[in-house]
């Protein structure tokens, strides 16, 4: 790591975080956006740390999603300092072929947090519920109230 | 509360504080309710967006039975303002209901990002994002839950 990093604007740091969810939905390579030294979160995998690590999670996660798509133009992000957090849907098709929908389903609202210097993701947390299929139903009291 | 042009402005750190409310008064079983609009909007996961604040007080009616105890490790918050927005991030610990256990960075569940817009001393959106399966208990679905990692 230098210690002397280029200074990035925030419309920089929103390109950056904008490039990765477009080349997501494009089943592009992404990992030159990210710092070697990344880490990464994503539930129910918990925290990947390099990335080697990162991409092993990206390709557990991709073994469960066939398809997304992140509605890019009702984005919300919020700048300060290295931290970008986009906030926003997606709607996309499970690995058994369940569609999700943010707004139809439960599933396909997210947040991201990243923290983007020297040109490269050094953190991206990924908030969201991963249960895409909307299968984990019976444990929340109010949907089981509701199925009953 | 009605808007109107000349809402009340608020500092950064009036808007931070009233997220730090939300959590603090949460944690010690104090209601926290009034720190909505009557118009808020409140989003959890697995849950119907509520709209206006008897929704919200439903949504959180619903949610409670799933908790003995919860705690927000605030003071290791990272919170991101600009503008209207506190974005809160960081990580709980507590009792569900049926007795398990969580701590966030010790099992999966416990990690979560609020976004919020406060205006006019008031929370106008919350919307709550994390992995509601805070128990650790739906884990067959993901292949990689099965190997060794887990």
């Amino acid at each position: 790591v230098s210690l002397t990093l280029t200074p990035m604007a925030d419309e920089q740091r929103k390109a950056i975080a904008l490039e990765y969810l477009k080349r997501l939905d494009r089943g592009e390579d992404f990992f030159e956006l990210f710092d070697d030294n990344a880490q990464l979160y994503f539930p129910k995998w918990g925290l990947a740390n390099g990335i080697e690590e990162i991409k092993a999670a990206f390709a557990a996660i991709a073994d469960i999603i066939s398809a997304v798509t992140h509605d890019y133009a009702y984005f919300n992000y919020t700048h300060a300092g290295d931290t970008v957090v986009v906030e926003g849907t997606s709607a996309g098709r499970t690995a058994d072929g369940t569609q999700w929908r943010a707004g139809v389903s439960h599933a396909g609202r997210w947040c991201d947090v990243f923290e983007i210097r020297d040109g490269r993701i050094q953190r991206l947390f990924i908030y969201l519920d991963p249960d895409y299929a909307d299968a984990d139903i019976a444990r929340y009291p109010w949907l089981a109230a509701a199925a009953s | 509360m009605p808007t109107t042009t000349d809402d009340t402005v608020m500092a950064p750190e009036d808007r931070k504080s009233v997220a730090v409310s939300y959590f603090k008064l949460m944690d010690a079983g104090e209601e926290f309710l009034h720190l909505f609009d009557d118009h808020a909007y409140v989003y959890f996961p697995k849950h119907a967006p509520a709209r206006g604040i008897k929704q919200v007080e439903q949504l959180f009616a619903d949610l409670w039975p799933m908790f003995s105890s919860i705690v927000h490790d605030n003071a290791y918050f990272n919170y991101i303002v600009a503008d209207d927005f506190v974005v809160a991030e960081g990580m709980t610990y507590g009792e569900l209901a049926d007795g398990t256990s969580w701590r966030g960075g010790v099992g999966l569940g416990g990690r979560f990002c609020n976004v919020f817009e406060i205006r006019d001393g008031k929370i106008q959106r919350l919307h709550i994002y994390l992995d509601p399966d805070y128990g650790d208990k739906d884990t067959a679905r993901y292949p990689w839950l099965g190997e060794e990692r887990a």
